[in-house]
């Protein structure tokens, strides 16, 4: 219902300004449909006449029970009438009560502020209501649009222009751990849908001047807040301003998640691979701003996107740069691997035993082909089948309320595994390999590229099962000369690697030291390459040299 | 339009994918799997050909049941045989009665008989062993002394068949050094090679000296009646060309591998004089041979320079091994038996089969090619005036947890 007639009420702003009117001689346009055109809307000012103005608004919004128009008398000697008009639920009742009404009702006339000189508007503002933000609106267009955004429009009568306080206050969820990047040691907040608070966690890791928030509005119907967040200085301004470009020119009705911008700004919108990284974690959009990203923040939902990202970003944990360096490292490399089986296991294994059993280990074979005598269906077609299952099987784990779940997973289990491989229907060693690769999927740290691969998987397992490990070959160049082709905001998508950057390779082919990572990654901090001092590395005191600092 | 040409290339790609495809495609458990290849004569000039199919359930259930090892009931491979003028054509008539393809690429031994090296010659059956695309180079390659068929139904137990059982046995070969074996890589290698003549292990089935004598019926306890046989590797066969000229035993065969620098391991046994009948014995680490050949007045000299070193694992004589004096005594006694070994390997080769298993003529090849050029097509008839000097470095490294024999105090 209100969307339908936000509608209506809010397309897009034509460049043109036509003449203006106010809400006394308007108000009476199309009383029969009981709406008001949308022109009017852009037109219309308000008037000295508080009934016209309310009278106007109440066409506007009077139709959605949320709006309320609380009518009252200001505490002036003639007893000014006065109107506050605010949402339900977005504006926050404590903050009207005792900071607008109370003052203004009561207050007002205690503190013998009536003979002060200057307008009566003036006076409400800077005498009367204690709150912190308050401006003056002159016309009804950017009222409406406040008052849907949590604000409380002050009118009074005889003033042709209204105060509007800011007393946004809705419910919101509470900072939480984030859900789909859980770290073992790093900081446990994650965003919220709230685009203040995140913004507050970002600045609360980054106390720094040039931390800048651009503010946008994108959505035709739904105006959402889109903030494009980087630090002057660092961030390369070309990229800004790209950034910035791209966002500037959607045109759309709305926006509900981050995910519709990436699609909208993204570099190709072909590709199967992700090249904008989402994020729940403040401390990754803090630590990739330093790095000389660009984040862009959307109202109403926790995922903020990170741009330009690069292949090798998807592969990076937070928790690499939290852990010791050895350790992160380590798991670094078994990322990789794992990241190559979950993509080309089932693959490999059905392109070498239908094609190539010369290369299977004589005993490996034997039990091999011990597993499948019996198996009534070709490798291919087990295997497609088992990854539909398991595909199937996660699916259903994610979209079901938690405890049925569970229940899908244990059946899931059984079903796939144990019972499939006594029937005779599969053999053993697939049950393995999808399992395996199941496994490996997980372990990579975003999601979105692990969706990636389990697409991937599939042309890849039909390639194999038809051409062998030259199928496979032929399916991994393909994604190769797809990869090298990609950009994302102008980086080359496997930077770091092609084209090669030496340096970069400390955060790539090892989570070097906090110490030895001097300088910030090539394609990114271009801007401002030098991240620490090179003399960071610490070793144990001279001998001889004892306190010589504390004595200094 | 777009979406039209889209369909067109999807068609394209399909097609491209599946047509061609396939041809060569195979689901595991179509294949029969080959493990060891026999090759002996059948009457009327033909060659029989036995190969060793395993069958995988019945290896797979062993395992799968728990029960571990193949039972009597279902042994784990079947032999196969069929005559043919050629091998290929007794490959194929064996698909007459195997349900599956024979893939051979997993084939870990081929026997050739004594026989058929002897007479035949080998030449018909490298040609089929190297053209084959399935068939490994890594193959090794054995003479089987009498019945082939015996030798792929050999009935030990660890392993599952005679084939994986021979595979296993060659494997452990650095353990004795009694013998030398080649792979069908190396093998085919020396036979077209003009300074070296192959050789290879020689393999027979001799009775088992673990069974009691007085067997007995005992399957009533559960035993079960097995044939009294087992493997025997004896000694080293040498050829001329293709053809077996005669065989090495175990201690001339290691003479062989000494020369050619392939002595990995192995036991030798020196005796102290004054105590001749106590034995002291050396397990081998490690060795190296240097050839070095000259030529001076139209004779051939080779100075064969063997550094060896070895641990001593037992004795009998007492010894006071404390002492440096005794260790290099001990030395001097096994760079002289090494030597002995050595020499009689040379003697047999030189004077009684005239062939050069060693690869002295490689060896001059490369030394001195000029020379080889005029060498190279009488070599079998210079080889055995070769004059062959030994010299021999032996070491003892460790001489065990004990210093001293075991030894009764004298009361």
């Amino acid at each position: 219902m209100a969307s339908r007639l936000l509608k209506k009420i809010l397309p897009k702003r034509p460049p043109r300004k036509p003449a203006r009117t106010t809400g006394e001689n308007k108000a009476k346009t199309d009383e029969n449909t009981g709406t008001i055109i949308q022109k009017d809307l852009e037109t219309t000012d308000l008037s000295p006449n508080l009934a016209a103005n309310l009278d106007f608004l109440k066409k506007i919004l009077g139709k959605n029970n949320d709006v309320v128009f609380r009518q009252f008398r200001l505490s002036t000697t003639d007893n000014t009438e006065a109107a506050i008009i605010f949402v339900d639920g977005l504006a926050d009742k404590n903050t009207i009560n005792n900071n607008i009404l109370k003052p203004l009702m009561l207050e007002y006339r205690m503190a013998g502020l009536n003979q002060n000189g200057g307008s009566l508007l003036d006076r409400v503002k800077n005498l009367g209501a204690t709150v912190s933000e308050a401006k003056y609106v002159h016309a009804m267009d950017p009222l409406v649009a406040a008052i849907l955004y949590g604000d409380v429009a002050l009118i009074i009568n005889g003033q042709d222009t209204a105060l509007l306080f800011s007393a946004k206050g809705w419910m919101s969820r509470s900072i939480s751990e984030p859900q789909s990047e859980v770290l073992v040691r790093g900081p446990r907040e994650g965003f919220t849908e709230d685009i203040r608070t995140n913004t507050t966690l970002i600045r609360r890791r980054l106390r720094s001047p040039n931390l800048v928030f651009e503010d946008l509005n994108i959505g035709r119907v739904t105006s959402t807040g889109v903030l494009i967040a980087y630090i002057k200085g660092i961030a390369d301004p070309q990229l800004v301003s790209e950034v910035r470009a791209r966002l500037q020119k959607i045109d759309i009705d709305g926006v509900l998640e981050s995910g519709y911008l990436e699609e909208l700004i993204e570099d190709n919108p072909y590709s199967p691979f992700p090249h904008i990284l989402h994020t729940e974690r403040p401390d990754r959009v803090a630590a990739n701003l330093l790095e000389g990203r660009v984040a862009v923040i959307t109202d109403g939902t926790p995922f903020v996107l990170l741009a330009p990202a690069e292949f090798i970003v998807f592969m990076q944990s937070p928790e690499d740069y939290n852990e010791r360096y050895i350790i992160g490292t380590a798991v670094r490399w078994l990322r990789y691997l794992a990241f190559a089986i979950s993509l080309l296991l089932p693959s490999l294994y059905i392109a070498i035993t239908t094609f190539h059993q010369e290369m299977i280990p004589t005993r490996l074979l034997i039990s091999l082909a011990a597993a499948r005598e019996g198996v009534p269906f070709p490798a291919l077609v087990e295997a497609l089948a088992m990854e539909f299952t398991f595909e199937a099987l996660r699916e259903a784990g994610i979209r079901l309320p938690r405890s049925v779940g569970q229940a899908v997973s244990i059946v899931g289990a059984l079903v796939i595994g144990q019972a499939a491989v006594q029937a005779g229907v599969v053999s053993s060693l697939m049950v393995i390999v999808v399992a395996l690769t199941g496994i490996a999927s997980f372990v990579n740290p975003s999601f979105s590229i692990a969706l990636t691969m389990r697409l991937l998987r599939f042309p890849i397992m039909l390639l194999a099962g038809t051409l062998g490990l030259f199928g496979v070959m032929v399916g991994v160049l393909a994604i190769l000369i797809h990869l090298s082709g990609l950009r994302s905001f102008g980086v080359p998508y496997l930077a770091s690697l092609a084209p090669l950057h030496i340096s970069d390779l400390k955060d790539v082919a090892i989570r070097a030291p906090w110490w030895a990572m001097i300088n910030r990654p090539v394609e990114t901090g271009k801007r401002n390459p030098r991240r620490q001092s090179p003399a960071n590395k610490p070793s144990p005191p001279e001998p001889g040299q004892d306190k010589g600092g504390e004595q200094g | 339009m777009m979406l039209k040409r889209l369909l067109l290339y999807l068609l394209i790609l399909g097609i491209a994918v599946t047509q061609p495809a396939c041809w060569d495609q195979k689901e595991v458990e179509r294949l029969g799997i080959v493990l060891a290849t026999g090759v002996e004569q059948a009457p009327g000039g033909k060659v029989r050909l036995i190969v060793q199919n395993i069958s995988p359930s019945a290896v797979g259930k062993g395992s799968q049941g728990g029960g571990g090892g193949p039972t009597a009931t279902s042994k784990s491979y079947r032999n196969r045989a069929a005559e043919g003028e050629t091998l290929f054509e007794a490959n194929r008539k064996l698909s007459l009665e195997t349900p599956r393809q024979l893939f051979f690429a997993h084939n870990q031994v081929i026997i050739i008989s004594e026989e058929l090296a002897r007479s035949r010659g080998i030449l018909e059956v490298m040609d089929f062993f190297e053209r084959n695309p399935q068939i490994r180079r890594t193959t090794w390659v054995v003479i089987g002394e009498g019945d082939i068929a015996a030798l792929l139904d050999e009935p030990g137990r660890l392993e599952t068949t005679p084939a994986q059982r021979i595979f296993g046995i060659i494997n452990e070969r650095d353990l004795s050094s009694q013998y030398g074996v080649r792979m069908l890589g190396n093998f085919l290698e020396m036979l077209e090679g003009d300074g070296v003549q192959p050789f290879t292990a020689l393999l027979k089935i001799t009775d088992n000296q673990a069974q009691p004598e007085k067997h007995g019926d005992r399957t009533a306890e559960g035993h079960i009646i097995e044939p009294n046989d087992k493997f025997l590797i004896n000694g080293t066969a040498v050829f001329r060309r293709d053809k077996m000229v005669g065989r090495l035993n175990p201690k001339e065969s290691r003479g062989l591998l000494w020369v050619r620098g392939e002595v990995k391991g192995g036991v030798l046994e020196v005796h102290v004089p004054g105590e001749e009948d106590k034995t002291v014995t050396l397990e081998i680490l490690r060795s190296k041979t240097k050839l070095k050949p000259s030529i001076s007045d139209e004779q051939i000299f080779i100075t064969v320079e063997i550094n060896e070193e070895s641990n001593l694992v037992e004795t009998t004589a007492i010894l006071d091994l404390t002492k440096p004096e005794t260790i290099n005594k001990l030395e001097k006694l096994q760079a002289e038996a090494i030597r002995k070994e050595v020499e009689m390997a040379l003697d047999q080769a030189q004077q009684e089969y005239g062939v050069d298993v060693f690869g002295f003529g490689e060896e001059l090849h490369r030394q001195y090619p000029q020379q080889w050029k005029e060498m190279k097509n009488n070599w079998a008839d210079i080889f055995p005036t070769v004059q062959v000097e030994v010299q021999v470095e032996a070491k003892i490294r460790r001489t065990g947890l004990i210093t001293k024999p075991v030894e009764p105090k004298q009361q």
